[in-house]
């Protein structure tokens, strides 16, 4: 099966300097399907943002990014057979060299080098702040007993931890929205990153333990020749409406601020039906085609070819 | 040539490293050189590249805003808070987060004893936290841009470190004009008796600890439109 992408909000190949850049970007709806927690330089508790009377916790977009890149890693990781994906010396946070980092995750999310070789690569995906579409409830606490510095719950002479230590969790029933924008993406990014967003389903602190607690769906997608960036908080603050729902105030952000040349698609008031492509190209990125491996497998190897081309690293 | 000037929301926390160190501050007068840069990738088709090695990988260039066919002043606070302290992350000399059983290194990292004098001399299990300490959403800022060629009513760009900082701009009446010194003599390379009359044209000239944070506060918008925009643009 070969894939259609559309004519619009991507570019046909790949390459490392670009004037033209058409985006693309997802409409992304992280239902919170168990309390879950998200912390920063509070370490009980998500940060939070007031917009309107009501208390939101906000979420650094690389608490989403970071567990994205590692299911997109597992991927090319059990596709590739011949070393031709992901150098199977290649570990995400320690690249040493341009060579043997080169694979579909570094190319759409970035990388620097912090070996003996400076390069750096830059991201084509943003995934900004985002913000609890609910109210985030600060009341709403579980306690559990403090642990030592050392991750025990027993100190040197042996004694059991009394310290008490409330969690603020975001609760089920909540949903973060979230603007996905590739920039300059080829098809099989966008792809991959699909697969990345519709597969990965635990975030947050814990996630190895909670088990799965975030599901992922995608509301819309919005093409263009140029920028199609939004904000979770611009939708917060100005479009937001209590007697209006969250695909509703979505809707009417959307054709406030969407330009001529956008298309926008997604089962909302201000999108069209998604067409085909896309649809087959959401199928085969959740897996839920049989050929599905062999057509991710494909694509990117198409895109490696083409990468390896244009950093002139083909000639081995 | 269109003479334009907005107001600017930001919808996120917005990280700009006006000086780096242990703490990423950001000033609350946010620089023409990233604002030249996000208009300019947005809505004047400038290069950008996607990859860089070796030397330009490590540092700055900004000789290709000189090309551009639009020139901007400095974003203006308006209503800015710049407390901001959501994240903080770990120096790369330490790259690896670890977790220690020695009650020693332990006490060293939680600030109950005091680290090494050299922290470069002391081994990679010296933890060392970076605070970024970034502007609110909701703060407002000023610009004004100067173009042959419009931008939308109502632009949408995003500044600041992993361009997490999203902002809506709209037209709004002109208040001050806020240009960047550095931008003016080490990019577009005005000479010295233009900048002199621009500081003599201007309210006030705000010195900063680093080149690029030198400000000329309330320029006479006819001098820019009539002596500056025309050499720059």
């Amino acid at each position: 099966m070969t894939l259609n992408y559309p004519d619009k909000g991507l570019v046909e190949s790949h390459s490392i300097y670009r004037t033209r850049k058409p985006t693309v970007t997802l409409v992304v709806k992280r239902d919170i399907t168990e309390p879950t927690l998200f912390r920063n330089s509070n370490h009980d508790r998500a940060e939070t943002q007031e917009f309107g009377d009501k208390l939101h916790a906000q979420v650094n977009g690389e608490k989403f990014t970071s567990k994205e890149r590692l299911t997109g890693l597992d991927l090319l990781r059990r596709l590739d057979d011949d070393g031709s994906l992901i150098d199977d010396e290649y570990t995400y946070n320690e690249p040493n060299e341009l060579d043997t980092a080169l694979n579909v995750g570094t190319l759409t999310y970035g990388l620097a080098g912090t070996g003996d070789q400076d390069f750096a690569i830059k991201s084509r995906v943003v995934e900004g702040y985002t913000y609890t579409t609910d109210e985030y409830d600060l009341m709403n606490k579980e306690t559990r007993n403090a642990v030592y510095e050392t991750g025990t719950m027993q100190d040197d002479e042996g004694d059991q931890s009394q310290a008490l230590f409330d969690f603020v969790k975001v609760q089920p029933g909540n949903d973060l929205l979230h603007f996905v924008t590739l920039e300059a993406a080829t098809g099989p990014m966008l792809l991959y990153v699909l697969h990345n967003i519709l597969n990965t389903g635990k975030y947050g602190a814990r996630e190895t333990r909670t088990g799965r607690n975030v599901r992922n769906e995608i509301l819309g997608v919005i093409l263009g020749d140029h920028d199609t960036s939004l904000s979770t908080g611009e939708l917060l603050l100005e479009y937001r409406k209590e007697d209006r729902g969250l695909t509703e105030s979505l809707s009417d952000y959307i054709e406030e601020v969407r330009r001529a040349d956008w298309d926008v698609y997604g089962h909302f008031e201000a999108g069209e039906e998604p067409p085909e492509w896309f649809e087959e190209l959401q199928a085969v990125a959740a897996r839920e085609t049989d050929d599905a491996d062999e057509t991710l497998r494909a694509e990117f190897t198409e895109l490696m070819d083409d990468a390896r081309e244009s950093f002139n690293l083909d000639d081995d | 040539m269109i003479e334009r000037t907005f107001e600017a929301t930001l919808y996120t926390p917005l990280f700009y490293s006006s000086s780096e160190g242990r703490a990423i501050r950001t000033q609350p007068t946010l620089s023409a050189t990233a604002l030249m840069h996000a208009i300019g990738y947005r809505y004047f088709d400038m290069e950008k590249r996607y990859a860089e090695f070796g030397e330009q990988a490590t540092s700055p260039d900004y000789s290709h805003l000189a090309d551009a066919p639009f020139f901007v002043s400095d974003m203006r606070p308006i209503a800015v808070e710049t407390d901001e302290r959501t994240f903080r992350s770990t120096d790369y000399r330490s790259e690896r987060n670890f977790t220690t059983n020695d009650s020693d290194l332990a006490g060293q990292i939680t600030g109950d004893k005091s680290v090494p004098s050299i922290l470069e001399d002391s081994g990679a299990a010296y933890q060392t936290i970076r605070n970024y300490i970034g502007i609110a959403p909701g703060s407002t800022f000023e610009f004004t841009i100067w173009s042959e060629q419009n931008i939308p009513e109502r632009p949408f760009f995003r500044m600041g470190i992993k361009q997490t900082g999203e902002f809506r701009a709209r037209r709004c009446q002109q208040d001050t004009i806020v240009l960047n010194k550095y931008l003016l003599s080490e990019v577009y390379e005005v000479d010295d008796t233009t900048l002199t009359r621009l500081m003599e044209e201007s309210e006030s000239f705000r010195r900063g600890n680093d080149p690029r944070l030198q400000h000329f506060v309330g320029v006479d918008p006819q001098f820019v439109s009539e002596h500056l925009v025309p050499e720059v643009v």
